[in-house]
């Protein structure tokens, strides 16, 4: 037996870690970066005064604050270019596989350039975890209507980026 | 591995709430026949060893708010039905209509009907249906209850009762669904350094207490659509 705070760290940290670590690894595919993300939010998830009791509260926080952390990182202008086109690839073409990375890196570097934050993070909630427009709503906060038209906008903005890329070809 | 958001397959989000115990029904049977929800599940790997930096965190601060029991809110026999709804309604952050005044608290009622969400303006009816959610500002005040109006005449019973952060602004994590029985709807809103009872309560409204709470009463006039009528 530890200290009363030694046994929470060790229940939150068995609780939520390990998804916190696979949500980590679906944005951000190198391993090594992938665990300071996650590391990163549980710091934030046990500083924050969440009810650590209430899995389905913690766990939308833990998907909006995480998504948020990796799109910072990758907003660095020191981050790895390793693992990034997957998750480009992701967002704009879930289905693609045949186009290359350098292509889907550029894509993504567009998108966390001039795109709005809060389209991208809807972008990868949808396309990268699979989450549908209630669940986009509950973890961001906001509206199922606001969801469809943050995920319609940026559709829109991919389709006129590869527009006009095939005009530069 | 990597589901599309028209997939038949549920969400990690909800796959990791079926982890932790709170997934939905519909998420458990489907599991059960599903080898790759399965596959996903078992591809979360335990955390067995805690590692070094983890176990120097410090103490957490409490929780923002100590949620109360849907059992204990069911036993509340009001004009309002409470029930735990954390998800059915929500309040678009990036469109909070507020401009705040200096001094004193405020509190705004949220009303959901259908997809649509609108603060009350103070005189609108409500529906039978429709989903009430509070946010205050509650200013230096470090308490909320919320009571509702009780069967007896004159009486409130509590709803809702638990500690806010000053100066901040925050939301009620429940909403209350306006049932059908006539009459008027009515929350009273109670801000101070403590809990009160429904008695204290109603005193502070009549009377106040020299300023130790603040009390603020709504009162909902609600339109009860005939039979077979749509609300």
């Amino acid at each position: 037996m530890g200290s009363p705070t030694e046994d929470q760290v060790k229940e939150a940290y068995r609780r939520y870690f390990p998804i916190i670590v696979r949500k980590s690894g679906r944005m951000l595919r190198d391993a090594s970066e992938a665990q300071d993300l996650a590391q990163e939010t549980f710091l934030r998830l046990w500083r924050s005064r969440l009810d650590l009791k209430e899995a389905a509260a913690t766990t939308a926080w833990l998907y909006k604050t995480c998504t948020r952390l990796a799109l910072d990182r990758l907003r660095s202008p020191v981050r790895p270019a390793e693992g990034t086109a997957e998750l480009g690839e992701a967002i704009a073409s879930p289905d693609a596989s045949a186009e290359d990375r350098s292509h889907h890196r550029a894509m993504l570097d567009e998108m966390l350039r001039r795109f709005p934050p809060e389209e991208v993070e809807a972008a990868i909630l949808s396309r990268v975890d699979g989450l549908n427009h209630q669940e986009i709503g509950e973890v961001l906060g906001i509206s199922e209507r606001t969801v469809r038209r943050l995920l319609a906008r940026i559709d829109a903005r991919l389709a006129g980026w590869r527009a006009r890329r095939e005009v530069l070809a | 591995m990597r589901p599309s958001a028209a997939s038949s397959h549920p969400s990690f989000l909800e796959l990791d709430r079926h982890a932790l115990g709170v997934g939905s029904a519909d998420t458990k049977a489907h599991v059960g026949g599903c080898e790759t929800c399965r596959a996903r599940l078992g591809a979360v790997e335990p955390a067995t060893e805690v590692p070094a930096w983890a176990l120097r965190l410090e103490a957490r601060r409490p929780p923002r708010f100590a949620w109360p029991t849907v059992l204990r809110l069911r036993t509340v026999a009001v004009g309002v039905a409470a029930f735990a709804c954390a998800f059915a309604l929500w309040i678009a952050t990036g469109h909070d209509p507020y401009v705040g005044t200096k001094g004193g608290p405020e509190v705004w009622l949220y009303v959901k009907r259908g997809e649509r969400v609108e603060i009350w303006n103070g005189t609108d009816p409500v529906r039978p249906g429709d989903l009430l959610r509070l946010k205050v500002q509650p200013d230096r005040y470090t308490h909320i209850s919320v009571f509702g109006r009780d069967k007896t005449p004159n009486a409130y019973a509590r709803l809702y009762d638990a500690p806010v952060p000053p100066n901040r602004a925050a939301a009620v994590p429940f909403a209350w669904q306006v049932d059908a029985q006539p009459g008027d709807e009515s929350l009273l809103v109670v801000l101070g350094p403590d809990a009160v009872s429904a008695d204290e309560a109603a005193a502070v409204l009549a009377h106040g207490d020299g300023g130790r709470h603040w009390a603020r009463r709504l009162v909902l006039a609600k339109s009860v659509p005939r039979d077979g009528a749509t609300p």
